[in-house]
């Protein structure tokens, strides 16, 4: 018995320095993605934030796609004479309500008449998305290094469960006692035990997106000579071959009745002619499904409207309806905005076991009489450093026009440099809070004063609400570690000058 | 807000299985707290599993199955919220920094091997795992894609937690050669060399 217990030690042991070794390894990555990922679970809320005085709507006038397609494709021929491969229309819905239209690098909003407005601008949040899908990489080395620690959230979730002997016996404890390590210890695994189902939902459909490229690579190139669009042609729908022969633009407006009459319990909501204007185009019409997590269903029809086929993504084969299901799982838009704000807070737990799990390591290090001081502090730029520069890449951009991708980037390399500088641990950790509610004041500020009343109607009202809720939290830390603080500083005050009556 | 998402679901039974999966977290809970004997513990996850059921009533069966531990995660943490010291909290924590104590360090070459076998190696394995199930399956291309797919992203990380917690770091070495040489094999059998 003593025997197998001292074995099972033993092997929590190496299952806890196996766990610790991987997660010191991802750690500050990995917190950027989950961080990242939390946020764009918001992503088309963000979307109509960044331009929240562009007009809403879910119902538009006769013959008004058909007009949007055609201005966009006449704005595009004036940028390029290259004709566009793809036209691409987004249908306004509950969820979305906006009308846009894209063709090429042309894109725009369009009113319920079809025609054509502002101009489409989401730098911010397409740099959020790409951040969070590529790390800000180029798209396959970037998708493939987010699929990878995608895998290493896998093992460190299946690692950490095999470290935790005491699953069931510690499953409701929060022990609030003064030592940081068991503080840490006790956050970092009621948050990884119960979040555990979420954190692998979100760990396997990641790393399969993000490694379904070099997977098809690998695929076609064992079994289907090179050839990735054959690899994955029973996933989806296949392009026309471009003929460059002029045509009149499909009827997309046939088109969308064609599906509507199909599937008249979906809700169409986005269409894509290949090859437009030319005798190859097709037409791809996208429809959400009732009750289901599938992104969509997208069926194929010819330039006059006729059904071709459908891609099967509700209703095909297995596999097909599996792979289609991973998106909507993975982003949280399955729910509306209850599940939206769900996978916000327990990704905000999955930060804060991320983050945990990294300060547990380097507090077992400074009680072991090894501290790394500067590594301590580097931790404490990255955790708070990054919500921090990812709100002041959106002050940039929206003062001043700056790409987020630099102010992220060299904000966040800063915030590192500069905590690593600072020598003193306490004041650093209640400055980046401080400078963190300051930018997102600042922030609200600069899109009130922007937009103007456009700032807290329906477009903008949820993330502005989001943005004064992080102002509250975060503030409320800041006057608790102020107040330990001040406490700490009066104790030692009171202490010297007694000490110092006694010198007298 | 109103959302096309939600216009689907059905509100009793979303009642009913917000209120079967919070019954069994509390159950849970509570068998926690008085240290009750595993019949309760068992009752509370089985009203946790069979809670399952109206959420797919509700939502449909994969958006209830996506749901259902959501929730739970969710009451939890309302449940640790609720008995956590909370004025403990508000209390600042210490570090101690102790004396030094050099522990255990093995050789670098050690540590090197056991990440190349934990990243690079089992990647190689497990794709070619993968890769040799994929040529002899008889499934259809779609399904034996994702099955792939699903099969890398959870045999990789399962062969990641081995090679970090064996102590006899050749036997999953061992594993992973044989994997290789076996999967080249039959890839060579199958594709043709």
């Amino acid at each position: 018995m003593a025997r197998g217990n001292g074995a099972r030690s033993a092997f929590v042991k190496l299952a806890l320095n196996g766990h610790s070794g991987l997660g010191l390894a991802l750690s500050a990555l990995l917190y950027i993605v989950v961080f990242s990922g939390s946020v764009a679970v918001f992503y088309p809320e963000f979307e109509r934030w960044e331009q929240p005085a562009v007009p809403e709507f879910t119902e538009w006038q006769p013959g008004a796609i058909s007009h949007a397609a055609s201005a966009i494709m006449v704005l595009e021929a004036k940028r390029t004479e290259e004709p566009p491969d793809h036209l691409f229309i987004a249908l306004p819905y509950t969820d979305m309500p906006r009308f846009v239209v894209h063709a090429g690098e042309s894109g725009a909003f369009a009113d319920p008449a079809g025609r054509l407005g502002a101009p489409v601008n989401h730098e911010w949040t397409h740099f959020l998305t790409d951040l969070h899908l590529r790390l800000s990489l180029p798209s396959v080395w970037g998708l493939t290094l987010v699929g990878i620690l995608g895998v290493g959230m896998v093992a460190l979730v299946i690692g950490g469960i095999l470290a935790h002997p005491n699953l069931l016996k510690d499953a409701f404890s929060l022990r609030w006692s003064g030592s940081a390590r068991l503080r840490l210890a006790d956050v970092h695994n009621r948050l990884g035990v119960w979040s555990s189902p979420f954190a692998l939902a979100l760990a396997i459909t990641g790393a399969v997106i993000g490694l379904s490229q070099v997977l098809g690579f690998v695929v076609a190139t064992l079994f289907f000579e090179g050839n990735t669009d054959a690899a994955t042609e029973s996933l989806f729908l296949s392009d026309p071959k471009p003929t460059g022969e002029a045509a009149p633009l499909a009827n997309v407006s046939a088109a969308l009745e064609t599906v509507r009459s199909l599937s008249p319990e979906m809700q169409p909501n986005m269409i894509i002619v290949h090859e437009p204007g030319t005798t190859a185009q097709r037409v791809e019409v996208g429809a959400l499904v009732p009750g289901r997590l599938v992104w969509s269903e997208f069926y194929a029809l010819d330039a006059e409207g006729r059904l071709l086929e459908s891609a099967g993504w509700s209703d095909g084969e297995p596999g097909v309806q599996v792979y289609a299901s991973m998106f909507r799982l993975h982003f949280g838009h399955f729910g509306g905005l209850s599940v939206q704000l769900l996978y916000l807070l327990l990704g905000a737990g999955l930060c804060t076991c991320v983050a945990a799990g990294g300060s547990i390591w380097l507090v077992r290090r400074r009680q072991r009489g090894m501290p790394y001081p500067r590594l301590e502090r580097a931790w404490m730029g990255i955790v708070w450093g990054t919500p921090l520069v990812l709100i002041l890449s959106a002050i940039g951009w929206f003062g001043w026009a700056w790409q987020p991708l630099y102010t992220f980037w060299i904000g966040l390399l800063l915030s590192v440099v500069i905590a690593v500088a600072i020598g003193d641990r306490v004041y650093l950790a209640v400055g980046l809070k401080l400078l963190l509610v300051m930018a997102i004041l600042v922030l609200l500020c600069l899109h009130l004063a922007l937009f103007g009343l456009d700032a807290v109607g329906p477009a903008a009202r949820l993330i502005n609400g989001l943005l004064v809720v992080s102002v509250l939290l975060v503030s409320l830390r800041v006057w608790l570690e102020l107040r330990w603080i001040i406490r700490d500083a009066s104790t030692t005050l009171s202490l010297r000058s007694s000490g110092q009556a006694a010198d007298s | 807000m109103n959302s096309w998402f939600v216009a689907s679901i059905s509100p009793v039974a979303l009642l009913l299985a917000g209120l079967f999966s919070t019954a069994g977290m509390v159950l849970l809970y509570l068998c926690w707290r008085r240290k009750n004997g595993p019949v309760w513990l068992w009752l509370a996850w089985g009203i946790i599993a069979v809670s399952i059921w109206p959420w797919q009533q509700a939502l449909g069966f994969d958006r209830g199955l996506a749901v259902a531990p959501l929730w739970s995660a969710l009451v939890a943490f309302l449940l640790i919220a609720r008995g956590a010291n909370w004025r403990a909290a508000l209390r600042p924590a210490v570090i101690h920094t102790g004396r030094s104590r050099p522990g255990e360090q093995r050789p670098w070459g050690h540590r090197l091997l056991r990440w190349l076998l934990a990243g690079p190696l089992f990647l190689l394995a497990t794709i070619g795992l993968v890769m040799g199930w994929f040529a002899q399956s008889q499934w259809s291309d779609a399904n034996r894609l994702v099955g792939a797919a699903l099969f890398l992203v959870i045999l990789w990380p399962l062969a990641i937690v081995w090679s970090s917690t064996d102590p006899r770091l050749w036997r999953p070495l061992l594993a992973c050669v044989a994997v290789l040489i076996l999967s080249g094999c039959a890839l060579l059998y199958r594709v043709g060399g």
